[in-house]
């Protein structure tokens, strides 16, 4: 039995005796007559035939269940059904995509939306919303997934959430949450958490947000913070408290949050040391590897844009279950955050791709903790202040109904066209996709300037 | 589950399909009762499944998976069912109501809480929260499983039950007399 609980184990009694013990007889003959009348598809047009053939490969590892498992890019398979029955596949394509557009349809009609796995048919994920629709300021620095088709932004007394369906914006009313403290999505309870200075939890499905209690005293600032799927817990470190310029001695704390009874317990980090204070360090969860991803910046690191004196990053993994770091072998690429350092939530776990990402600057940079490698993904060439590049206050996402990365805002130098002269920053309040599969960027919302 | 005797129904034999449909019958018809809490919408849900499993089973592409993928036959039913009658909101009484089993061995976990209380918290779910609590604590999924036969992430399924379950507690705690409840205010 799963019931843990006593309320699981009195709702699993209910459940058993909450009804009669056998079907009608009558039930199941209505329906061997009824099959007697209808004919049976054919394996081609069955919706799960068409899953394989539509959605990449790799998503369909078992009959039914989503796989995550790709080691590779994906591949589409291609299937040539015989040619006097291509007329008739592609009439049948469509009925059903006309059929599963009215369930949808009909499903977002429910304040509880059906779980998704992509975005409903109707919507267009790959067109830019409205330009003219009311946005967040500009200069916000943490995004999350909302568990459901939304990417979650907290700018002062509001959360925002984007919708990656129809790349629109809405907003809800959260007078006092820290708009710069870490954003956690907590599967088990369905929340999104803000963890700094206050804990605040924001709650998807009704827009309603709850002021919770204080982070731990022991927890000098939680500004890093990734989400434990196995244990259901949040997990929390002031890694990157120190003062910037100043080299320390002092280590970092770990910490579990449980949101649900608002409750903080340190994690005994183990041997060997934890990674040392310092400015600039990002940390996620990876999936692929069931570990903490810390991507840290050198002790003492400094720069200033255009700075030069570019030092690799440091790569640290975390087992939970061992309570052990590791140092990877390898160093992370050259990544430059500017004068800010190294933006919080600068990272995200690629669930599609099984690939840790870093992104600052117009760089993208993906971590295969499987191979303890990281790759350059992306590298905005560009000059003439039109391409990628973002330094601070943008805010980073992982869409995972359309298996991309979201960048919202930011601040991206410009420049003179014709020269290329620099003429300064200019913060932006778009929102651009990045596909790590395709290595493309699609634009989901324009500039409002 | 019969291997062979799925393969044999996927490729058309209806004597297999017979077999197949009489041993899942029950097993299904509780799972639609169970989410929908209303006879006939069970029977209509319960039949369409059935008629279904004949209809799509060469679709099936694992046979050793046709227990789970007959889950996913009632729960899409199921939750077709409500939609159409859209009758999920109901109160308790409404005419089809299926009552509490009375007979069976003493229930340890019965005082805990109350049945007529339980019913009522558990029609306050929409029928895809409904799903996910009968999946769990009825038919015996695992959170993986269930992701398997609602085709959605292990976190989505495992947010939407932690969901189900804190707004039944919520429902049964507002029967409850009022709680001090201990504030503290942002410094």
């Amino acid at each position: 039995m799963n019931a843990t609980t006593d309320f699981e184990r009195s709702l699993a009694a209910w459940l058993e005796r909450a009804g009669p013990d056998a079907v009608p007889e009558r039930v199941v003959e209505a329906a061997l007559a009824e099959a007697r009348t209808v004919r049976q598809r054919p394996a081609w047009l069955t919706s799960s035939w068409w899953a394989s053939l539509v959605f990449r490969a790799s998503r369909e590892g078992e009959a039914m269940r989503p796989s995550r498992t790709i080691e590779r890019v994906p591949t589409i398979p291609v299937i040539r059904p015989p040619l006097r029955l291509g007329w008739i596949a592609v009439a049948g394509a469509a009925l059903l995509a006309l059929l599963g557009g009215l369930l949808a349809a009909g499903a977002l009609q429910n304040r509880e939306a059906p779980l998704l796995s992509e975005c409903p048919a109707g919507t267009t994920p790959n067109e830019p919303g409205p330009v003219d629709q009311e946005r967040p300021p500009q200069e916000i620095s943490r995004a999350v997934w909302d568990g459901n088709r939304g990417l979650i932004v907290v700018a002062d007394d509001w959360t925002w959430r984007f919708d990656v369906c129809t790349n629109t914006w809405s907003k809800f009313r959260t007078e006092g949450s820290g708009a710069f403290g870490a954003l956690v999505y907590d599967a088990d309870s369905g929340l999104v958490v803000s963890l700094d200075p206050y804990v605040w939890t924001f709650d998807p499905a009704d827009g309603r947000s709850e002021f919770v209690g204080n982070t731990s005293s022991w927890l000098h600032r939680a500004l890093v913070a990734a989400y434990d799927p196995v244990t259901g817990l949040v997990v929390a470190s002031d890694l990157g408290y120190s003062p910037r310029t100043v080299a320390t001695d002092t280590h970092s704390s770990l910490w579990t949050y449980d949101v649900d009874t608002d409750t903080w317990a340190e994690i005994d980090q183990g041997e060997p040391a934890p990674p040392r204070d310092g400015y600039g360090s990002l940390m996620e969860f990876d999936r692929s590897a069931d570990r903490l991803v810390v991507w840290q910046q050198p002790q003492g690191y400094f720069t200033g844009v255009g700075a030069g004196g570019l030092q690799p990053a440091d790569t640290w993994e975390f087992d939970l279950r061992a309570r052990r770091w590791t140092q990877v072998s390898v160093r992370a690429p050259v990544v430059e955050f500017g004068w800010f350092g190294a933006n919080s939530d600068a990272i995200v776990y690629d669930d599609a791709n099984e690939r840790t990402i870093v992104f600052a600057d117009g760089l993208v940079a993906a971590y295969d903790a499987a191979a303890d490698e990281w790759e350059i993904a992306f590298q905005d060439e560009s000059t003439d202040g039109l391409g990628y590049g973002r330094y601070s206050r943008l805010a980073l996402g992982y869409d995972p109904l359309n298996d991309r990365l979201v960048v919202v805002g930011g601040t991206r130098r410009t420049a003179d066209p014709s020269t290329g002269e620099f003429l300064g920053w200019a913060a932006m309040d778009d929102v651009v996709a990045f596909d790590l599969r395709t290595r493309t960027w699609t634009e989901l919302l324009a500039p409002s300037n | 589950m019969d291997r062979e005797l799925v393969e044999r129904a996927q490729h058309g034999d209806r004597d297999a399909y017979e077999t197949l449909a009489r041993e899942s019958a029950r097993r299904l018809f509780l799972v639609c009762q169970r989410i929908l809490r209303d006879a006939d919408q069970a029977e209509d849900a319960a039949q369409r499944a059935l008629v279904e499993m004949w209809r799509d089973l060469p679709g099936l592409r694992d046979p050793d998976r046709f227990e789970a993928w007959t889950y996913r036959l009632a729960v899409r039913c199921s939750l077709a069912e409500a939609r159409r009658e859209r009758r999920f909101h109901a109160t308790v009484g409404t005419v089809g109501v299926l009552p509490n089993d009375p007979a069976g061995d003493p229930d340890p976990f019965a005082a805990l809480v109350d049945r007529d209380a339980l019913e009522e918290a558990f029609r306050e779910l929409t029928p895809e929260h409904r799903a996910v609590v009968v999946l769990r604590f009825f038919v015996g999924l695992s959170l993986d499983e269930i992701a398997g036969v609602v085709a959605a992430p292990v976190g989505t399924v495992s947010s939407r039950l932690h969901y189900a379950l804190r707004s039944m507690r919520r429902t049964l705690a507002a029967d409850e007399p009022p709680a001090l409840i201990n504030t503290r205010l942002p410094a």
